[in-house]
């Protein structure tokens, strides 16, 4: 009985790790061959040839470049945001019970109810009449308005986590509230916050609804392969899908035990 | 010298409904080693945390030095404390955590560096001062914990159960460690236990708690000799007290077994019309002899050099220590010198017959 239970919990993990890495597999290996190769059929599971003539099409191709530059601005401007108003928020929800509280924490995750094309005209006219319309701003604030529930909520949980105690050994060892801030709280809290960041990067740069419509010259580089897609031949597409992930499945790797650890407690199991 | 006195005047502390503290009065003088003393959740942690002053009273207030903190942050009391669970940085070297206060205060390097090594050297850590708490056994993150208070400058210092978690032997030598520095150094010291060894070893004063409540505050000798009631009694001293109800008809009795008291309180009973009292003496004075009471031992504890009696009294348990083998039958007399006999009324001492 438990092997045969063993046997079947094993397919299932074999089942999903393939249902994830399969496509990936493809885009990469796909990308990383020649051309000839894309059109070829059927397709060889490992490429015959090696090259970046493909990357080095899409990387050469009209707007790759700028479009690439703008994800890394608004990603990064949208981290800052986001560090800028989680901390604080973060830290006062795990220190401070006050009325509400739940409340507020609740409220803050509704903010994600609301899908995005049904806020895509209301948005549109709202950032023309601001002024932010296809501006790299403005995509970074919407960026940042997505992933701060969230960035909150970890956040959060992560300050939980850090004992009051050793904020408190620090004040009374003569460390003022900022110091201990900054000396205690946060570099025990870094990892978690390196983590929360990179989720916000991959957030900004995978999103490709509200990049699209809230601009039309300042495109990321997911609004302007999506633009372009129609147009482009097949290898495009797979150089595209390549780069696109590649910086979350970079990062990913990065932060895998501390994911682990904030999302299922999976080490605790070993 | 600049260590300061503590005064608490009628502090109570609550968590919510339930009320931790009941009314604490302690004073606790300039240079005194202080020792407090109580069962697991009586509230020592608290009082030494309201001390620190990362926790405020109810009511009540707090003194140092006879300045009244009550109101003032911790950063400002300036108070050094070894936490129970120590609390020490994990992000930061054993040396870093060391010298945090020292930091804090802005010493310069050099005065830190030597510092750090003289109580490292002290608590004989000074082999892991690069390493990472997560690097250290419980016992030497608790040495940790107490190098740091030592090396912060401090007016009073607080130590929760600093030495809960060493082996016997580190633990004898560091109590002795402790024990001199104080000698030396003579800071005010609280210092909160439930080992009562450490207790009466490094106390000048002991002050005895349960649920909240200071019970008496007292030389190790005295709460030795005469504690103030029989909770206090039942608490101190390993094994505790022998307490006996006893009922008084002319003849005391207990369990309808005549039980030989002296004259002067025979003449105590009598003139103050006493029925019934507890009587309480220590198994280290119970004297095993041809002569008084006679019981059958049930039960013995070896303790080493020492054993422990368990005698059958009535339907009481009188237990008495003597040295081990010395008593072969199982049938024993024992009796209980006069001065070493203590009677409780309503549970509280009574103090002079
Ligand atoms: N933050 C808190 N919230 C609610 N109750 C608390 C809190 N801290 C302590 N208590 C309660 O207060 C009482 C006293 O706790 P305290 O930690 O002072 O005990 P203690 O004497 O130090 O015990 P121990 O010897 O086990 O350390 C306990 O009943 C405990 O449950
Ligand atoms: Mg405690």
């Amino acid at each position: 009985m438990r092997v045969v239970r063993k046997l079947l919990e094993t397919l299932f993990a074999l089942i999903l790790i393939l249902w994830v890495l399969l496509p990936i597999y493809f885009i990469s290996s796909l990308s990383l061959s020649t051309r000839k190769e894309v059109f070829s059929f059927p397709k060889p599971f490992i490429p015959r040839e090696v090259s970046v003539d493909i990357l080095r099409f899409f990387v050469e191709a009209h707007g790759t470049v700028r479009s690439l530059l703008n994800s890394v601005v608004v990603a990064f401007i949208s981290i800052l945001i986001v560090l800028v108003v989680s901390l604080p928020a973060a830290y006062a929800l795990s220190r401070r019970r006050f009325r509400g509280r739940d409340s507020i924490m609740l409220f803050i995750l509704t903010s994600r109810m609301l899908p995005i094309p049904l806020l895509a005209i209301p948005l549109t006219n709202l950032y023309i009449a601001m002024r932010l319309y296809d501006s790299l701003l403005g995509v970074a604030l919407l960026h940042a308005a997505m992933a701060l529930p969230f960035a909150i909520i970890i956040l959060t949980g992560i300050f939980v986590k850090i004992s009051k105690d050793f904020e408190e050994a620090a004040y009374i060892f003569g460390a003022s509230k900022t110091k201990t801030f900054l000396k205690v709280t946060l570099p025990m809290a870094l990892p978690g916050i390196t983590a929360m960041l990179i989720f916000t990067f991959i957030t900004s740069w995978n999103e490709v609804f509200a990049a699209s419509i809230l601009t039309v010259e300042n495109r990321t580089l997911s609004a302007h392969v999506l633009n372009v897609m129609q147009a482009s031949p097949i290898y495009f597409k797979y150089a595209a899908g390549f780069f696109l992930s590649l910086p979350a499945m970079v990062f990913i790797f990065l932060i895998r035990n501390y994911l682990f650890e904030m999302w299922g407690g999976l080490q605790s199991e070993k | 010298m600049k260590s300061k006195s503590v005064r608490l005047e009628d502090i109570e502390k609550k968590y919510g409904k339930n009320t931790v503290l009941k009314g604490i009065n302690l004073e606790v003088e300039a240079g005194e080693f202080l020792v407090l003393l109580g069962p697991s959740g009586c509230g020592k942690t608290t009082t030494l945390r309201l001390v620190a002053g990362v926790e405020r009273p109810d009511s009540g207030r707090i003194f140092i030095g006879g300045r009244d903190v009550t109101d003032l942050p911790p950063q400002r009391r300036n108070v050094s404390m070894v936490f129970q669970n120590y609390a020490i940085f994990p992000h930061m070297s054993v040396r870093d955590n060391i010298g945090f206060g020292l930091k804090m205060r802005g010493v310069d390097k050099v005065t830190i560096g030597k510092k750090v090594s003289e109580v490292s050297r002290l608590l004989k850590i000074e082999n892991l001062l690069d390493r990472y708490p997560s690097q250290l056994s419980g016992g030497q993150r608790q040495r940790v914990a107490v190098a740091r208070a030592l090396a912060t400058p401090f007016d009073v210092l607080l130590m929760d159960e600093p030495l809960s978690n060493l082996d016997a032997l580190l633990r004898a030598e560091m109590r002795g460690e402790l024990k001199r520095l104080h000698r030396k150094l003579q800071h005010t010291v609280i210092y909160v236990t439930h080992d009562q060894v450490e207790a009466l070893t490094l106390g000048d004063r002991i002050a005895v708690m349960f649920d909240g409540e200071i019970n008496q505050v007292g030389t190790p000798e005295e709460i030795y000799e005469y504690p103030e009631n029989t909770r206090v009694a039942g608490f101190i001293g390993t094994p505790p007290m022998n307490l006996l109800e006893v009922e008084f008809d002319g003849e005391a009795r207990v369990d309808g077994l005549e039980f030989h008291i002296p004259a002067k309180i025979r003449k105590f009973l009598e003139t103050h019309g006493i029925k019934r009292f507890k009587l309480g003496f220590r198994p280290e004075y119970v004297e095993l002899r041809r002569t008084g009471m006679s019981g059958t031992i049930v039960l013995r504890e070896n303790i080493g050099y020492n054993e422990i009696l368990n005698i059958q009294f009535g339907n009481h348990i009188v237990r008495a220590v003597t040295k081990r083998g010395e008593v072969r039958d199982n049938r024993v007399n024992f009796s209980v010198p006069e001065q070493h006999m203590r009677i409780f009324m309503n549970e509280k001492l009574v103090r002079d017959i």
